[in-house]
């Protein structure tokens, strides 16, 4: 089911009315119709991969039981280690399978080998990548003494498949989700009231924004051998706010789905094209999936303990791995390397933890400084961002090379003077509210104002999304 | 909660006003299938692919067949071809109490064909069609189709309606698909050239269908207790014609084999071919096909 379908328009307020006023008494109820409205919510994807969700839930809670009662760290460890051979090797299975056949009989050939192995037709589970780095977080902290293993199924279960963020994030800790299946939970006006305010601003990024540069981008990088090189950067360009559009909406509508539940999921998204660096960005974008990665693989790897050769090694290890985790392509690879190219000349000059603070704080503008940092860092985002949208990595080479050409300066022939109008508004209200939860959060403005401005945010969405199956990029991460 | 619902309610209020006007505008320039779902439940029916949506003019056929109304219910070969999702929206268009009704059903190698490789129900190329989904085949305005199929801003609802003049492919209520193109020889020339190329492709990747033809089959019987069945063959521009023997040289066998098994006439107008004018070689232009439905009127009376 689609965020932004008739279907979830229908079948939120159903479970919303069920929650708040035929469970509310029972904190077991609510977790149940959580967990029913959950599978029934991924089931209209493909019911055949709830199994997967189950299995998943199962092997992962009664891993943590008997991690409770094991006390001898060997024990200990095996436990762990079956739960991340099982679920990375789901993932394996269903994201990976196909690229590393390819590739075992593509480096053979070169040597003269020939192997007839056919790739299996497997389709990839929505959110698999999401759902099972949750469960492994639960592990890894049952693991680490962090958190106390759960005895309520129910609770867990509803931890893994919590329909606003199971099909694409934020990628949840148990340590802070689940406790918040324990207690009991009171509606609250100023928390849904604001949830509301968040879907309403994430379906303005996704529908209004991503979704109308969607088919620019489409265009451009199809036709992009016969398109200006102001084409091309403007494709980029475009790209990345329907990237930002689209997944941050994304995260927006979860985390507003969220709050009318009562619940509190972690930020995803912090106004990431305002960072003055890159390292700056990473802090700002995919927050839950970078401090992921952070807290159980840099970490583990020694992070930066080990001085500047461990930091800059573990760097790539993280990006690489971070890169390989979106999809099974050397397109996602080589994007993940070059964004830890980047951050490089940070560390060695170890500024990466310069810019900790919101740009130009109690400023209306930044200055020329920051506006030029800000602008530099954007561009070397869009520029990586290209290898990301690629089909192949001949095509982002062939991409980049064509933007180099004598019409690099010229005006694109066809200016999509609309859609910079969208990216403009956005702009707008993110950099106006950008220490805030949200665009949308203008608590601080009069009323009637206020009231204006949701009805404009309406509007725009009414007159220019297009209502479809327009799905949501990282529904293919 | 009380403020909470009383104040997202009133922000719904213009939301809901928005689709509801705008909704009320669809009609035949929304898109080409709308006014399928729009009109009263027929008790005449003609059923098949594009080629009978564009080539079988339900006027022309109710002057000719008098005190009959009749309803177009063709879609395209990737929509309606026959096979489960087909019949089972033709059996919710259906008036139920019909008793004797006239049901055309055109037939030609393409909607008797699917794609190599289709093991499950799922592959079908109709699977997403409208017609699967919908519950709602008669209501006026059809909030349900526009909900689940109209993928553009309604906005375009409005600005497109046919007030300000209709669109190059007008889906008639009566779900005749009115196409206005130039018919200048270059122009029509063209788009045979591209036409064929299509479905020489076409060609590549499916076969002809046990499936569709027992699909066929079963679509005969379940009308027959409404109505009188016809099965009519409509033709195609020379090209296509040729490809189609080279294709599926037994199809009238086939067809005439069926038609005597479930006792019903098989109207084969492919000797007739290029009596016809056709807007890309496979479509039959409309003044054509006012002169085609003529002849399936003619021909059915005779019967």
């Amino acid at each position: 089911m689609l965020f932004n379908s008739l279907d979830f328009a229908i079948f939120l307020p159903i479970v919303f009315g069920l929650y708040w006023f035929v469970t509310n008494k029972n904190l077991k109820f609510q977790n149940v119709l959580i967990v029913v409205a959950s599978y029934y919510f991924y089931g209209l994807w493909d019911w055949r991969f709830l199994g997967l969700i189950l299995f998943s839930t199962v092997l992962d809670y009664s891993l943590g039981v008997a991690l409770g009662k094991y006390e001898k760290p060997n024990h200990r460890k095996i436990l762990l280690w079956i739960s991340i051979i099982t679920n990375l090797g789901f993932l394996g299975i269903f994201k990976y399978y196909n690229f590393f056949l390819d590739n075992f009989i593509e480096v053979f050939s070169v040597f003269g080998y020939r192997f007839s192995a056919g790739s299996l037709s497997i389709i990839l589970p929505v959110g698999i990548s999401f759902y099972t780095f949750q469960t492994l977080s639960y592990t890894i902290d049952v693991y680490k003494n962090k958190l106390e293993p759960t005895k309520d199924f129910v609770a867990f279960a509803a931890f893994v498949s919590f329909f606003p963020q199971l099909v694409a994030g934020p990628i949840e800790r148990a340590t802070h989700l689940l406790p918040q299946f324990y207690k009991k939970r009171h509606f609250n006006y100023q928390l849904a009231s604001d949830g509301i305010r968040q879907i309403l601003w994430g379906l303005f990024k996704k529908m209004v924004v991503a979704d109308n540069c969607s088919p620019i981008v489409n265009e451009i990088f199809a036709n992009y051998q016969n398109e200006s090189g102001s084409t091309l950067v403007l494709g980029a360009v475009l790209f990345a706010f329907q990237i930002y559009g689209d997944f941050s909406g994304y995260s927006d509508i979860a985390i507003g789905t969220s709050r009318l539940f009562g619940f509190d999921l972690m930020k995803n998204f912090n106004y990431p094209y305002f960072s003055r660096d890159i390292a700056e960005f990473w802090r700002r974008w995919h927050i839950s999936l970078s401090t992921w990665f952070r807290d159980y693989l840099y970490i583990p790897l020694g992070g930066s303990k080990g001085g500047l050769w461990m930091k800059i090694r573990n760097t790539f290890i993280i990006f690489i791995v971070s890169g390989f985790w979106h999809g099974a392509n050397w397109t996602f690879i080589f994007w993940g390397t070059l964004n830890a190219l980047f951050f490089l000349p940070l560390l060695l000059r170890e500024t990466n933890r310069s810019n900790l603070d919101a740009v130009a704080l109690g400023k209306l503008i930044p200055n020329f400084r920051e506006f030029f940092s800000i602008l530099l860092t954007f561009g070397l985002v869009c520029f990586a961002w290209i290898f990301f949208r690629a089909e192949n990595l001949s095509q982002a080479f062939s991409y980049i090379e064509s933007i180099f050409t004598w019409n690099l300066l010229s005006i694109p022939p066809k200016f999509p003077t609309k859609e910079i109008g969208f990216i403009g508004i956005l702009l707008l209200f993110e950099w106006m509210n950008r220490t805030q939860e949200h665009g949308l959060e203008i608590e601080r403005f009069n009323v009637w104002i206020r009231r204006s401005l949701y009805l404009c945010v309406m509007f725009l969405i009414l007159r220019y999304a297009n209502f479809g199956n327009n799905e949501f990029i990282y529904f293919q991460f | 909660m009380k403020r909470f619902l009383i104040k997202v309610f009133l922000f719904l209020i213009p939301v809901l006003a928005w689709f509801l006007i705008l909704g009320s505008f669809a009609d035949g320039n929304t898109d080409n299938y709308y006014q399928h779902f729009t009109s009263p439940k027929p008790d005449n029916m003609i059923l098949g692919s594009s080629r009978a949506a564009q080539g079988i003019n339900p006027n022309i056929l109710g002057k000719n067949l008098p005190d009959r109304k009749f309803d177009n219910f063709a879609l395209t070969v990737v929509d309606s071809p026959y096979g489960e999702i087909y019949l089972g929206a033709i059996k919710k268009k259906l008036d139920p109490k019909t008793k004797d009704g006239i049901f055309i059903l055109g037939v030609d190698p393409w909607n008797l064909s699917i794609p190599k490789g289709t093991d499950k129900f799922s592959d079908l190329p109709e699977y997403n069609s409208p017609l699967r989904k919908l519950s709602s085949y008669d209501s006026k305005p059809n909030y349900e189709y526009l909900a689940r199929n109209f993928h553009r801003t309604w906005y375009h609802i409005f600005r497109d309606r046919e007030s300000n003049g209709k669109s190059n492919a007008y889906l008639h209520q009566n779900g005749w698909m009115e196409v206005t193109v130039s018919m200048k020889p270059q122009e029509v020339a063209e788009r045979e050239k591209d036409k064929y190329a299509d479905y020489k492709k076409i060609v590549a990747v499916q076969h002809l269908s046990k499936y569709r033809l027992e699909s066929l089959e079963k679509t005969i019987y379940f009308l027959k207790n409404y109505g009188k069945v016809y099965i009519v063959r409509i033709p195609s521009g020379k090209n296509i014609k040729n490809l189609e023997k080279d294709y599926y040289p037994q199809f009238d066998n086939v067809l005439l084999d069926l038609s005597k098994k479930s006792k019903i006439p098989y109207l084969n107008f492919n000797s007739d071919s290029e009596k016809f004018q056709y807007t890309d070689g496979n479509h039959m232009y409309k003044e054509s096909g006012k002169v085609f439905t003529k002849q399936i009127a003619d021909s059915i009376k005779l019967k």
